[in-house]
Order: C-alpha cells, then structure tokens, then sequence
C-alpha cells in the first residue's frame, strides 16, 4: 500500500510542486494520475521511489517512511518498485536481453557486473520477461532497431524482471502513435491482472486512463481535484482538473 | 523614404571618406550602396605580403637559380633504391611498436580521467576543473617537445619515443573521450538507479555501453596520428624511422631517404584505411 499523509514538495528553485497530498493506493490498484503538464503528475510518481524528496509530510510505501530511506536501504526499497519512463531510457545501442539483464545488476557482486557475467538462469529468466510482453523474437535486436511500441515493451519487460510490487510509468504513452499506445496499455492491464503489480501512470490521453485504468486521480497545480473510479468521472470533473490553471511553472518533474 | 533608408545603414569613417552612392529611382525613392571595401582589404593583405617576404628574406631568384638542384633531389627521392628497404624493416618496427605500445598506455590512463573530467558524470567541481587544466596543460606541449624531454631524462632511444607517444595520446583522448561522455543519453542511468542499483553499476551499466565504441574510435584515430608522430620523433633521439630519415639526409643519400619515405608513406596508409574501416564498423 502506498499512502501520502499531507506530501508537500517544493523544489529548491522554490517552486510548490505539490500542497498537502492525501492519497492510498492498495496493493494491486490501476491507477492514472492526469493533468496538466507541471500539474505535479511526475513529482508524485517521483515521491514514491524517492528520485524526489518529499518536503514536509510523510509517504509509506508497505509501512516504511520513504523519506528516512539511505544509501543500501533506499536501494533495496527500490528493488520492489519499477519505473517506466515516456523515452523508454533503454541503452539503445544495446540488445533487448542486455537491456532486460540490467534489472539484476544491483543484486550483482562487483566483478560481475565489471564483466558482465550474467549466469544462465538470469538469462532464461530475461527471456521468460521479454516472453511476458511479446517481444521474446526481437530478444537478439539491438534496441535502436526497434520500434517505439517494442522498445516500451523491452522496458516493460526490464520492470518485470526486477519483480517489482509496484510498477511507476511516467508517461508510458505519450511519444507512441495510436494504435502503438492502445496496445502498450493492453500489456499494463494485463501485467495488473496478471501478477497482481500495482500500477500508477501518468498520462495526457483521458480517453486510454478512462478506459484502461481502474482508478483516476485528477491533479491541478499541485493539489488532488478528483479521486474516484475511471467509470465515474464526469466532464465537467476532467474540465475542472484541466481548466483554469495558470500557465505551468515548470515542466513534469524537474 | 530617404530619410529611413539612411538610417538603416551605419555609416562609418570609411564611408565618410569614401562617399556611399545614392540610388535614385524614377518614381523618386532611393537607396544608397555604400562602396566596396575590397579594394582596402586587398591592398592591406598585399602590404602584409611584401612586407614579410622582405622581413623574411625571401628570394624568388634563388628558387628559380636552384631549381635545378631540386628537380636533381626530387628525380632521386622517387627513385627510391630498393635495396635499402632491409635497413628499414627494423627501425618501422620499432615505429609502430612504439605507437602501439605509447597509444595502449595513454588510452588506458585517458578512460577513468576523462571520466572524472565530465561533468554530467563527476559532479564535484574541482576535481573536473583540476583536471582538465592539467589535460590541457600536456596538450600545450607539442609532441617533439615531450621527446625531446624524454629524451634527456631516460636516454636515447625507443623507451622515451613510447613514453612521449603516451603522453601525448592521454592529452588528446581524454580531451576528445571527456567531450563525448558528456552528450550520451543519462535516461538509462537514471533508469538504473530508480531500480536500485547504486552510482557504479548504474554507470558501467548504462553508460559504459555508450561510451565503449566512441572511446575505441578515438583511440584508433590517435593511433594513426601516432604511427605519423613517432617517425618524426627520431629526430630528436626517441628512436624509430626518425632516426634513419635523419642519417640519410646527412649522408645526402636521397635514394635511400627515398625508400624510407615511401615505405612510411605505405605503412600510414594501410593503417589509416584499416582505422577508418573500424572505425565505421563502430558507430
């Protein structure tokens, strides 16, 4: 479970990001989280798997203060949350099975990762991941051949294979065409149901959160404006989380 | 119109000596074209000229009274004796080992500085800074001037002709490695650390694949300026091919000095070819 009890975050150039955030996902939930850009949608993503600092306020993630987290504790809480990024973030001049294999390099000894000796169930185990997201033939294609579509599913598959309880997708969507889109949250639905990972994703097209995700939390300068089932949103709820802001500040996140 | 035409153009002190032309058009608009400065700009860099073939005392007359000489000089350089090449195999081995040998040891001290010396990687200030003045420092000294030095302290020979080879090759390529590691892609290395792997192996993880192929182009481009560099360096006693370029020329026997240059010529060529052909295998 993740829960937020009165977050705020302002950045050191002193910008509020996020004012008094109160907000509990349970294990398991499908959450999108819209809103305007610099709305504080990524600052929150960020929060959880404390890329961020959290200002004043407390985040729990399965009953552990994020913000006490150092050093090798911070990295062991972050072995259970995996993130997805809207550029993939991949070492494109590298295959999809290297890419997927990074996602053990921090439980690896110093000389192995120095070679990069990877053994062979931690290569079946990235394959079997690759499998997971249907990409399992383009396991031996160097990322920059691939298609933005698949190269978000070699990404998805690297989260899959860190075995994670909570997925972060930050904007998962945004630079894949339409159809590209739709069937890379096709794959979120299913890795939610499937294996029971919590997901929250950023997202700018209401229509894909309004059908995909169970749950939409609507951001407006910092502050939760809506929180209710995707089913029961209405329009006038989404123009309030879209309208009347002034202009943003700051882009997502930094 | 006149009015708002002249005040678009500056004019200067050239145009006040020198009066613009004014344009006029039928229908009485009119623009003005300010005279050429390519004339003033043409005598200037004749007087340049004349003036430092004097300071230089340069002869037209004595080329043309030696040209002979030269003509005599080149028939001979391209008539290379080609039983010379047996006294040339082992001072081109000794060339290229000392290149081979000077671009490994430089190379492999230049990955971890210039590491340390970009910036989106070292995030501590002075250190980047030290650093790269003391890069910049050894790029100062031509390569002649660290043989030369080396020359001095260690004695003659191959030994100093490798360590200035090092030298020289660390300065460049940490100089062109660090200039590239900082315009690689840094979204793998966050995504490496948001899984939780910690500074190190998010970097060799995510950064050292990018970095890996640029860091062997430039070292194989070094390479090559190398095999060029060492065989001059004979000439101030680091060993190699320098050191017969220079025997020849003071025993006048430009046959042979013929044979050295051609073979050089061979040797830095096959090199460069094969370079750039891994080169672009590469990128």
């Amino acid at each position: 479970m993740i829960e937020f009890k009165n977050v705020y975050k302002t950045y050191p150039n002193g910008f509020t990001a996020l004012k008094d955030i109160n907000l509990q996902i349970e294990q398991g939930e499908f959450v999108a989280i819209i809103g305007l850009s610099g709305a504080g949608k990524s600052t929150i993503l960020r929060c959880i798997n404390r890329m961020h600092d959290v200002t004043k306020g407390t985040l729990t993630v399965d009953g552990v203060d994020v913000n006490s987290l150092k050093g090798a504790e911070l990295r062991k809480f972050r072995r259970k949350v995996g993130m997805i990024f809207q550029s993939f973030n991949l070492v494109s001049r590298s295959t999809a099975i290297k890419n997927v294999l990074t996602a053990d390099v921090p439980e690896m000894s110093f000389f192995k990762v120095l070679f990069g000796v990877f053994s062979k169930e931690q290569k079946m185990r990235a394959l079997e991941s690759l499998d997971k997201v249907g990409i399992l033939d383009k396991a031996y294609t160097r990322c920059d051949q691939l298609s933005g579509g698949q190269q978000q599913r070699v990404a998805l598959a690297r989260t899959l294979n860190q075995n994670p309880k909570i997925i972060l997708a930050d904007e998962p969507v945004a630079s894949l065409d339409p159809i590209t889109a739709r069937q890379v949250m096709q794959d979120f639905v299913r890795i939610n149901k499937d294996y029971k990972i919590s997901i929250l994703l950023n997202i700018h097209h209401i229509d894909l959160a309004l059908q995909y995700c169970d749950r939409v939390v609507g951001v407006r300068a910092g502050e939760i404006v809506f929180d209710g089932p995707a089913s029961t949103i209405t329009q006038e709820q989404i123009d309030y989380v879209y309208n009347g802001t002034k202009a943003p500040v700051l882009g997502n996140g930094e | 119109m006149e009015k708002e035409v002249n005040t678009l153009v500056k004019l200067t002190w050239f145009d006040k000596i020198f009066k613009p032309q004014v344009i006029t058009l039928p229908n009485g608009h009119s623009t003005i074209r300010r005279r050429s400065r390519a004339p003033f700009i043409v005598a200037l860099v004749l007087l340049a000229v004349i003036l430092s073939l004097r300071m230089t005392g340069f002869d037209l007359g004595l080329i043309a009274r030696k040209f002979n000489k030269l003509l005599d000089l080149m028939v001979k350089l391209f008539h290379p004796k080609w039983s010379f090449f047996n006294k040339v195999t082992r001072p081109l081995v000794d060339t290229i080992k000392m290149s081979i040998l000077g671009t490994v040891i430089g190379c492999g001290l230049s990955l971890p500085i210039a590491v340390l010396s970009s910036t989106n990687i070292d995030k501590s200030r002075p250190i980047v800074s030290v650093l790269r003045f003391i890069l910049a420092l050894i790029r100062t000294l031509p390569t002649l001037v660290i043989a030369l030095v080396c020359a001095l302290i260690f004695g003659l020979g191959t030994f100093a002709g490798t360590l200035a080879i090092a030298i020289f090759t660390f300065g460049i390529v940490s100089k062109m490695l660090y200039e590239s590691i900082e315009t690689i892609d840094m979204g793998p290395f966050e995504a490496m650390e948001a899984m939780g792997a910690n500074k190190f192996q998010a970097f060799w993880s995510a950064c050292m694949p990018q970095i890996l192929p640029v860091y062997l182009s430039h070292s194989l481009y070094c390479f090559e300026m190398n095999v060029r560099a060492s065989a001059i360096l004979g000439y101030v006693g680091a060993g190699g091919l320098g050191i017969t370029i220079n025997e020849r020329i003071g025993w006048r026997d430009y046959e042979g000095l013929g044979m050295v240059l051609l073979t050089l010529f061979v040797v830095v060529v096959v090199i460069e070819f094969t370079s750039e052909y891994l080169r672009g295998k590469l990128s």
